[in-house]
């Protein structure tokens, strides 16, 4: 009896929602931004992952047409990797905006990703990126708001609420079937824009189905959860509200809080608890401690003096140009080797701070679930920090096998008795330019991301807990009148 | 009766929280901007003596080759930073008010931003110019939606029109004493700002503090014509917070997805490319051509004699990374142009919205917008060609690094200077102002 009482509720409220024809029109409406900002994504992804493409070709076949070449000056002419973001930025913008395009790889040096499309852009650029994630992360949870605000304390203000009571519905019938109207009806706007993003996405041919179908598995329950969390909210502030006006206003204000305050506010305080140097801090203390360790190019430095003696012991020769192999070389290889390490002992200092800043918001998912539901949404779209941190040092890895191996054919293939003038140069043949493979890219492994950053997900489950627990309390403790 | 609206008025509890939350919002606002100087400052303080310390480092391990020197130092061009800019932080965060450049080729260095957490980038800056645009229109319309309608629903509307005179004048009041209280908060937030970060009183202090006024007049005109249609207070509300989003949201969301599809700049990428291959290619190319090239431009150091078959000279080296620049230079202007084209799409859209005027407007007093940005791109430029036609002549002579007074290259600073045209500035306001003034005006003609 209880169930078919529940379920008259909930198709009464689900039927009551549909009814309005402006709720109808509201509907259209979003779905029609969310198609229209899907088009223009489409679009625009597919606009630069052509040109993304064709210059990646162009670097490819610049690199394989270098004439023969002394291999230092082919580490220092060097590579340039482009980023392209994970098609189903078309869905969520995430940080794209904000991340680096383009790195140029070189011989001991580690250049940083540089032009990102916020870099390019003006003022305009802060008011936000404007896709379905937003409108379903911001604008529909405004609108649920709207519809739901009365849904309990005008049937109290109307005096139907009595009525329904005394026909046999309990209260727990009553908030459980208007959250599961209203949650049903809220999904009208999320179930027709996820088969759209897939078509999307796929339609980018950058990565298969098989990832696009477990990216958007994620993303759908987390959405539905999120909803689920917006509806309770919404019914249980007009169970407890005293008249309809307070309840909207009280709603509005946790929209406020939920999508505007605590994120600026969380974001404030991880810059302030976890301050991060500046490019010139960094690079000035990179500098000092790779010339603590050893500086390649200075004849004095004590660290590759000792190579060179023990060197010059073990083969029993007097210099190094007697050695069987390049010396240049060699010393290169060892410098490179101390001076990515060093960098990336200090990459890493940065990305902690980066990471901690990360953390805090995350863990804010746990007062916040909109950052919660923010957060899991770049995360399985690929376009959150972590998957930008993988290109890096896919890219990094790439430099430094670049730089190693270019070290190793100089090492291997060029004399130690620098040319005459006027002689023939030392260089290699270009036929080894092809043999390096080029950059390849890989997405991030949603499975990695998450389990990277598994605070999101939690938080959501637990306020889905949180939900459940609350409508129970409240259905016990609705007043009728 | 006057007394007695303002008495109604500053007894009713949540007004008083909501001035009290705007005021906080401006405070905590104001320390982000604080905060953002000092690290800032604190930036540029210490350039000074990193500067210093490599070109020790680098004069003395290299002295006989100043070529070499030069490869490594870099020299630090300082964007002056307004205290003004505290209160709009802009695109300071992302762009770096302090960049280092050796005199090698330029495209390859300039693109290089400051480092910062893309996601705080993403969320935005919680700056003063934030509170002004978002969260002072929320309190406006929170004080205003119901002056009429509340009346109404009360059951007083009626009432009030028999015993008072004239309506109008009796609602204005009410405004004008929300206006005031809002006036107040904004002025006591302002002039903390200013003792506290100790901002200087001059043109673009003032016209700073009179777009943000004239905005949050706009608010309440707006309010005041909306509340004139005399529906329902959940229907004011209604109608003022879809406003308020798609201002904010919508409407500059969607511009700013549709600018960047319109103006993609590609040609950023292709720059960078350009310069690698103008450069990098030189060395596997006879040198009279690349020299010849360079002559062309330089016809001052054409006594600079470069052989075919010397090895190896800083003439030819520094003739090759000029080339860089040179053969993506017009790849480099296009991107610029291209910036240009995306802000004045913007600028022009901010004549339609007030919100987006106001950000715009407050960046561009505060020196932190794209425009400060293009022209400090265009110093750094022209500065990195001056460091380079003083050192060249040195080290095509083959002088040793003694032979320069290195005391003198210190970092400089480029202060930027910006006309104001005032009529850019207010118009956009005072034409809204007046429009809704108007239109409002004719409702309340009607309302006794």
């Amino acid at each position: 009896m209880a169930i078919s009482n529940l379920q008259l509720m909930v198709r009464k409220t689900w039927q009551d929602l549909f009814k309005g024809k402006q709720n109808l029109l509201i509907t259209i409406t979003v779905l029609l931004f969310c198609m229209l900002s899907i088009g223009i994504g489409f679009t625009k992804y597919t606009d630069s992952f052509s040109k993304i493409k064709e210059y990646r070709e162009e670097v490819r076949e610049h690199w394989e047409h270098r004439p023969d070449k002394h291999p230092h000056r082919m580490a220092h002419y060097g590579y340039l990797v482009f980023r392209i973001g994970h098609p189903l930025n078309i869905f969520d913008n995430g940080l794209d905006d904000y991340l680096g395009n383009v790195i140029f790889l070189e011989a001991h040096k580690q250049n940083t990703a540089n032009l990102s499309e916020a870099g390019s852009s003006g003022a305009l650029v802060r008011f936000g990126a404007f896709s379905s994630a937003f409108i379903l992360q911001s604008i529909v949870p405004l609108i649920i708001l709207f519809l739901g605000f009365g849904l309990i304390v005008q049937e109290r203000e109307n005096a139907t609420l009595k009525i329904i009571s005394v026909q046999g519905a309990s209260g727990r019938d009553i908030v459980w079937g208007k959250v599961l109207g209203l949650w049903l009806f809220s999904l009208c706007f999320l179930i027709p824009v996820i088969p759209v993003i897939f078509v999307a996405a796929l339609l980018s041919q950058t990565t298969d189905s098989a990832d696009i179908l477990i990216r958007l598995s994620f993303l759908l329950p987390a959405y539905m959860m999120y909803y689920f969390f917006i509806s309770t909210l919404t019914v249980i502030v007009s169970a407890i509200s005293k008249s309809t006006s307070s309840a909207l206003i009280t709603l509005i204000g946790f929209w406020l809080l939920f999508i505007i305050v605590l994120p600026k506010g969380i974001q404030f305080a991880a810059q302030n608890l976890y301050p991060a140097p500046s490019r010139i801090a960094f690079e000035t203390n990179l500098e000092k401690d790779i010339l603590k360790s050893g500086d390649s190019h200075n004849p004095d430095d004590p660290h590759f003096k000792k190579i060179k003696d023990s060197l010059l012991a073990h083969y029993k020769v007097n210099t190094t140009n007697e050695l069987p192999f390049n010396y240049g070389g060699f010393v290169m290889k060892e410098g490179e080797k101390i001076s990515s390490q060093i960098y990336i002992r200090h990459q890493k200092e940065l990305q902690t701070i980066y990471h901690r800043q990360q953390n805090l918001t995350d863990i804010s998912g746990l007062i916040n679930p909109a950052i919660a539901l923010k957060n899991f949404s770049m995360i399985a779209t690929g376009t959150d920090f972590f998957s930008y941190t993988q290109f890096q040092k896919q890219a990094e890895e790439y430099r430094y096998q670049m730089a190693q191996h270019l070290n190793d054919l100089q090492i291997e293939h060029i004399s130690n008795i620098k040319p005459e003038k006027g002689g023939p140069p030392a260089v290699i043949d270009k036929d080894n330019w092809k043999k390096f493979p080029d950059f390849n890219y890989q997405y991030t492994a949603v499975s990695d991301s998450l389990k990277e950053q598994f605070i999101p997900a939690v938080a959501l489950v637990l306020w889905l807990a949180i939900c459940i627990a609350s409508i129970e309390i409240s259905g016990r403790k609705l007043k009728l009148i | 009766m006057n007394r007695y609206l303002y008495t109604q008025f500053y007894r009713n509890k949540a007004y008083i929280i909501a001035l009290l939350f705007l005021f906080m919002a401006g405070i905590m606002a104001i320390y982000t901007g604080k905060k953002f100087l000092d690290r800032n400052e604190d930036i540029i303080s210490k350039s000074g003596a990193f500067q210093k310390e490599s070109i020790e480092r680098n004069t003395k391990f290299h002295k006989d080759d100043l070529g070499l020197v030069l490869y490594y130092i870099k020299f630090n061009l300082v964007n002056e930073t307004p205290r003004l800019a505290a209160l709009n932080i802009g695109m300071r965060d992302l762009n770096p008010s302090i960049q280092g450049v050796t005199i090698r080729n330029l495209e390859e260095q300039r693109y290089n931003s400051d480092f910062y957490n893309p996601a705080n980038a993403a969320v935005g800056n919680f700056d003063f110019s934030f509170v002004i645009v978002f969260l002072f229109p929320l309190v406006i319309v929170a004080f205003c939606y119901n002056l009429i309608s509340e009346e109404e629903e009360r059951g007083t509307w009626k009432l009030l029109s028999v015993q008072s005179g004239n309506l109008q004048k009796l609602l204005d009041h009410k405004m004008l004493i929300r206006l005031g209280a809002v006036t107040a908060v904004y002025l006591a937030s302002i002039t903390i700002a200013s003792v506290w970060i100790k901002i200087p009183l001059d043109l673009y202090y003032i016209a700073f503090v009179i777009s943000g006024w004239l905005y949050i007049l706009f608010w309440f005109v707006l309010c005041r014509w909306i509340i004139s249609f005399r529906k329902s207070s959940a229907h004011n509300a209604l109608i003022l917070l879809i406003v308020w989003v798609s201002i904010n949201f919508i409407i500059p969301m969607s511009s700013n997805i549709l600018i960047q599809k319109i103006y993609p700049v590609h040609e950023s990428l292709k720059a960078v490319m350009e310069q690698r291959e103008g450069y990098h290619n030189k060395w596997d190319e006879a040198k009279r051509p690349t020299m010849e090239k360079f002559y062309k431009v330089y016809p001052q150091y054409r006594n600079f004699k470069v052989e075919e078959n010397d090895t190896f000279t800083w003439t030819w080296y520094y003739a090759m990374q000029h080339m860089g620049d040179l053969e993506s230079a017009k790849s480099s202007e296009l991107y610029t142009e291209k910036m240009q084209k995306r802000n004045q799409a913007a600028t022009y859209l901010g004549y339609f919205l007030p919100n987006l005027h106001t950000q715009l407007v407050e960046s561009h007093l505060a020196k932190t917008d794209m425009n400060n940005q293009l022209q400090y791109a265009s110093s750094l430029k022209k500065f990195h060609e001056k460091k380079r036609l003083f050192f060249y002549p040195l080290i095509f002579s083959v002088k040793n690094a003694e032979s320069i007074n290195w005391a003198q290259q210190t970092i400089q600073l480029s202060s930027l200077s910006e006309h104001l045209k005032y009529a850019q500035l207010f118009l956009p306001y005072l034409v809204f102002i007046a429009l809704f003034m108007i239109l409002s005006q004719n409702k309340y003609r009607k309302l006794c």
